[in-house]
């Protein structure tokens, strides 16, 4: 029997469920996984997005055996939150390892980002009532490491979260990079609080630098595109079947 | 019967009629206060643990309370609190003593470095020894701090130089000082952080002529940047949480600082025309309200006695009541019974670095 691998998060989760599609046109999809990939749905005013509500998820969560496998990706997107588009003033911060800032910025002490990004993300109701409907292994995903290139992005993006690029102007790549590793060292704690395990970003998705490589770059400014959901699966398979990291 | 000047005093003047005779609610120990402040004045503050009560009491009631380092507007309130943004109007944490105020507008104009610049942790963290408590989770590197201080000087010269009025509370005359360049410490090294060290670390007790220098040598400085600012000083009526004075019991301890910042506070007052005193010590203190505006650790101030000194701060500077003060009557009634939940909900938080010092006591 196959065992299930159930993914729900937010917008990130289309290329995984894209990348599941293509993999299965092409006949390429494992005989011991079956891959169920949901966008949780969400409500503004008129417009809907997503494709399940979380009532339908957690009850599906609910009904998964010991062996299958719960994914989440929803924590994580605080990075671009905040830190894509610069602010007026602009911040940067220091790292235990970095002493490199932007000139001009105002510093935002390390430890109140920190505490920024988890206060935030701590509280999170979805992943909460998912780990609590679950009887079978959870795992946390992390967001794409952010892409280097403020051309690409600018060139992509007209508007982000009701601000115009223009207007804002994109934060150094640099302090984008920093934002996301803090955000994912933020989540990992936090996956321990929630009783789940994190897992890192695929190998070979990110430069030396750390940025997303350009062949995973996604249509935007956030996203990733259906190869580095490629990789993502991979690495849920080789969890699933024991082969992985947990 | 001759004619004398005691015929014409007004009731202030005299104990029975203004002191025992009045209901606690009504005493008014206000002599001469000439400030007036609107809600457009901006007010900072600075000082002992006491002084953010009347930062929270004039953010309450309207004021404008004045602060330049308020952390970036990406810090929900929450964060902002923790991390002592807006506790006092620039990020410097309690200033006890007059020789802290006068080495931090020295230091925030360039005139002054101590060579004590930095603290570092056995576990990695780095505290600025000037304000060791008010970055939680220290500085996670020495770039950091200064970077951090530079802000934060930064903020305090702005804060000088365009504030209307300037609250000082006094708090101790105690403190601990550097014996390479005579840097004070808000608290002793060692206790929140550093390493005490008796060939670097000192204990001096201030004397009345010290405070009254330091506080002279701050107002001609205020003076300089800022000529049209208005000096408000009160005398915390928090006692000592311990004293360092070799032999001294802490009450009586606590009795010569308070009395020496008192001295000092008056004596300031006659000789600056532009700074006032408010006898925030006198309310909590006066024998009056018979000790209801302390908690039961006696040095607590509870919310009736802050209600009381806001009170009449409000009505004296801006000619306004405040909204709904709390008033002493509660207090005295409610303190024979109190149960331990209730009297902590009268007695104040505040953001107090000398408290370190009551896990000594044992």
């Amino acid at each position: 029997m196959k065992r299930k691998i159930f993914v729900i998060g937010d917008s990130h989760t289309r290329v995984l469920g894209k990348a599941e599609e293509l993999r299965a046109q092409s006949g390429d999809s494992p005989s011991e996984c079956a891959f169920d990939i949901h966008w949780i749905l969400t409500k503004k005013g008129d417009k809907s997005r997503g494709d399940m509500p979380l009532e339908e998820a957690v009850a599906i969560v609910k009904a998964l055996g010991p062996d299958d496998i719960v994914v989440i990706s929803l924590a994580g997107t605080l990075h671009n939150i905040f830190g894509l588009l610069r602010h007026d003033p602009p911040f940067d911060f220091y790292t235990a390892d970095d002493d490199d800032v932007e000139s001009g910025t105002e510093i935002i002490p390390f430890h109140a980002v920190k505490d920024l990004l988890y206060d935030s993300a701590r509280n999170n109701r979805n992943i909460i009532a998912i780990k609590k409907a679950a009887s079978c292994r959870v795992f946390h995903l992390p967001t794409p490491a952010p892409k280097e290139d403020n051309e690409f992005i600018q060139e992509k993006t007209v508007r982000y979260r009701d601000r115009f690029v223009l207007d804002a102007g994109i934060n150094s790549p640099a302090i984008r990079l920093k934002l996301w590793e803090l955000e994912m060292e933020v989540v990992e704690e936090l996956c321990r609080e929630w009783g789940m395990s994190f897992i890192p970003a695929p190998l070979g998705s990110q430069t030396d630098a750390g940025f997303l490589k350009k062949d995973y770059y996604g249509a935007d400014a956030t996203h990733a595109n259906e190869a580095y959901g490629q990789l993502v699966l991979r690495q849920l398979e080789d969890i699933a079947l024991g082969a992985g990291a947990t | 019967m001759t004619d004398h000047p005691y015929k014409s005093l007004p009731s202030k003047a005299f104990w029975r009629r203004a002191v025992s005779a009045p209901a606690p609610v009504e005493v008014d120990p206000v002599g001469v206060f000439n400030l007036r402040i609107t809600p457009e004045t901006k007010v900072a503050t600075a000082g002992s643990c006491f002084a953010q009560h009347i930062a929270r009491h004039l953010q309450k009631s309207g004021f404008n309370y004045y602060v330049t380092e308020e952390g970036h507007p990406i810090l929900p309130p929450e964060v902002k609190d923790k991390h002592h943004y807006g506790l006092f109007s620039a990020r410097y944490g309690n200033i006890y003593t007059a020789r802290q105020l006068i080495q931090l507008f020295l230091r925030a104009y360039g005139a002054f470095t101590p060579s004590e610049d930095a603290w570092k942790e056995a576990d990695g963290r780095v505290l600025d020894p000037f304000r060791p408590t008010v970055q939680p989770g220290g500085f996670v590197s020495l770039a950091e701090m200064r970077a951090d201080r530079a802000q934060h000087f930064a903020a305090v010269r702005h804060m000088l130089e365009t504030c209307d009025v300037f609250v000082f509370t006094l708090g101790l005359t105690e403190c601990w000082a550097s014996i390479d360049d005579g840097a004070v410490f808000p608290l002793c090294p060692g206790v929140e952080g550093g390493t005490f060290d008796l060939d670097r670390h000192v204990f001096y007790n201030q004397t009345a002529e010290d405070v009254t220098a330091d506080m002279s040598a701050f107002i001609e400085g205020l003076k300089r940047v800022n000529p049209q600012a208005q000096i408000v000083l009160t005398v915390s009526p928090v006692p000592l949480m311990a004293t360092a004075d070799p032999g001294a019991h802490v009450l009586t301890a606590t009795t010569y600082s308070k009395a020496v910042l008192r001295v000092a506070a008056e004596t300031l007052r006659r000789r600056f025309p532009h700074v006032h005193y408010f006898p925030s010590y006198e309310i909590i203190t006066g024998a009056f309200n018979r000790g209801a505006y302390y908690g039961d650790d006696l040095r607590n101030v509870t919310e009736g006695g802050v209600g009381h000194v806001m009170r009449l701060f409000l009505q004296h500077a801006a000619g306004v009541s405040e909204g709904s003060p709390a008033r002493p009557a509660t207090a005295l009634a409610e303190k024979p019974g109190r149960s331990a939940l209730s009297q902590a909900a009268q007695i104040v938080e505040v953001e107090c670095d000398e408290e370190a010092l009551g896990q000594f006591a044992g």
